[in-house]
């Protein structure tokens, strides 16, 4: 039984597409068949995240538009079997696609994979409707900050207007010693506003600009603490009972030496 | 003198009238039931064939044009785009073959992310392709500059048309219908480099070994 989702949050640059390829990598990583869908036209980025970029030569316009077979345009990863990337066009813009062909096209790609994972656009508009088309469920990120939460929270308004119900939340890039100073929202303080099922919590972690410039979601990385955060978020989405990680670990020499120790 | 702005010829393709300048439907309108007019013996069962610069008419309104003159005077008009005609092997179809010598577009500056230049000829850029923009020409393709996006040579068909970049780091190239992409651990060389069509391949070399192109 195959199931799409999208992953949203309203705000730009909170971590969806970072997201979108740590998740469908995992997902892959456990043997399980998974579609990426970059429903970004004109700003697309999961390609140069997934490290697929130069192998695009059809993207989703191409295959709404009849140019080219669905599978023709997806891209088969470069590092596990069974995960495969459908790329957004870059040269056109969001009304290239209806919400109906989006819907379509997601019923044609539930034939094929266990997981659809639908890295939606910034913003409420087209983009959104159309990333939200298809899904039967949502993953909404969010960052600790007051401007984000406020859009995660107009986002779970929409996706319920659109009959997409207990959408599940993502805390990313937190940072546990400026929450333990109260300079940043608490984890307690942003589920109290949102109210809504939390599937886990990110650390700021300069690792991942790393892995993002490389193509190489970091998930990958037995040994990055953001990593094992992705990877716990996965089980808990497969249903898993996973504690959240303690984050509670300081940026200096004797947080950095407990961490290593911890890890190995 | 002031240009005239519309002339007519007779050409093998009938009494052509050519508009230098832009128009608009309404002008277009006028200049041809004027023509027409001054000398509608001359017109009378020909048909016509009128050539513009360019284009910003919408298709519905040109039909109202063609059956109004069609039903008021009984002649047959053909609307045409003016460049179109003036180069020739242009169109999709066809196979360009200027690559020695040919039409060529220069375009200034760079080509960036989701941009595209596309060219029914030989087209040089005066700037660098960054990555997410195409350039696409059914000639060769010449970039004075860093290509690091896409560039499609001779998508007309012409195998034979070369892509020459003063650094070359394209994330693919295309040649016809021949396709390949930059390798995942890269390096750049920073001279200039040719790509060209061997053996049903793409293959990327110094740009001093000109004896095998075209």
């Amino acid at each position: 039984m195959s199931e799409s989702i999208v992953i949203t949050s309203g705000k730009g640059g909170v971590g969806k597409t970072t997201s979108t390829a740590n998740i469908g990598t995992y997902l892959a990583m456990k043997g399980y068949k998974v579609a990426l869908v970059d429903t970004d036209i004109g700003l697309r980025n999961l390609d140069v995240v997934m490290g697929l970029e130069n192998r695009i030569v059809y993207d989703i316009v191409d295959v709404v538009e009849g140019q080219c077979r669905l599978k023709q345009a997806l891209i088969k990863d470069k590092r596990f079997d069974g995960l495969y990337l459908l790329p957004a066009a870059q040269t056109r813009d969001k009304s290239a696609v209806t919400p109906e062909q989006m819907q379509k096209l997601i019923s044609d790609l539930k034939e094929e994979f266990d997981y659809i994972l639908v890295d939606c656009p910034a913003g409420i508009e087209q983009g959104f409707k159309n990333a939200i088309a298809g899904a039967d469920r949502a993953i909404v990120i969010t960052t600790p900050e007051v401007s984000a939460v406020r859009d995660a929270d107009r986002i779970i308004g929409l996706l319920e207007a659109s009959d997409l119900h207990d959408p599940l939340l993502v805390i990313n890039r937190i940072k546990m010693d400026m929450v333990k100073r109260g300079d940043m929202m608490d984890i307690e303080d942003i589920i109290d506003i949102l109210a809504i099922d939390l599937l886990g919590v990110i650390p700021d972690d300069e690792n991942i600009i790393i892995s993002s410039n490389r193509g190489e979601p970091i998930v990958t990385d037995e040994k990055s603490l953001a990593g094992q955060a992705y990877r716990n978020l996965v089980e808990r989405l497969l249903g898993n009972d996973v504690p959240l990680i303690n984050l509670d670990v300081g940026n200096g020499f004797m947080g950095r030496l407990k961490r290593l120790f911890k890890m190995a | 003198m002031i240009k005239e702005a519309i002339k007519i010829q007779g050409t093998k393709e009938g009494l052509v009238i050519v508009l230098e300048e832009d128009v608009d439907i309404e002008l277009l309108k006028e200049k041809i039931v004027n023509r027409i007019e001054k000398s509608l013996n001359f017109f009378q069962g020909a048909t016509l064939t009128v050539r513009v610069k360019s284009l910003n008419i919408k298709e519905e309104n040109l039909e109202k044009l063609k059956d109004f003159i069609l039903d008021k005077y009984g002649i047959e008009v053909q609307i045409k785009n003016f460049q179109e005609k003036h180069i020739k092997n242009v169109t999709d179809d066809e196979i360009f073959n200027g690559l020695e010598e040919g039409i060529t577009k220069f375009h200034k500056g760079t080509v960036r992310s989701g941009q595209v230049v596309k060219y029914h000829g030989n087209l040089v850029i005066l700037g660098d392709v960054n990555p997410g923009g195409l350039v696409q020409a059914a000639g060769n393709i010449v970039v004075l500059g860093t290509l690091r996006g896409i560039a499609h040579a001779g998508f007309t068909g012409n195998k034979d048309a070369v892509i020459v970049a003063s650094s070359l780091r394209a994330m693919q190239l295309r040649i016809a219908n021949v396709i390949s992409r930059s390798p995942d651990k890269e390096d750049a060389n920073d001279y200039p480099e040719v790509a060209v069509v061997k053996r049903g391949k793409i293959i990327v070399k110094p740009l001093y070994h000109l004896n095998d192109l075209w």
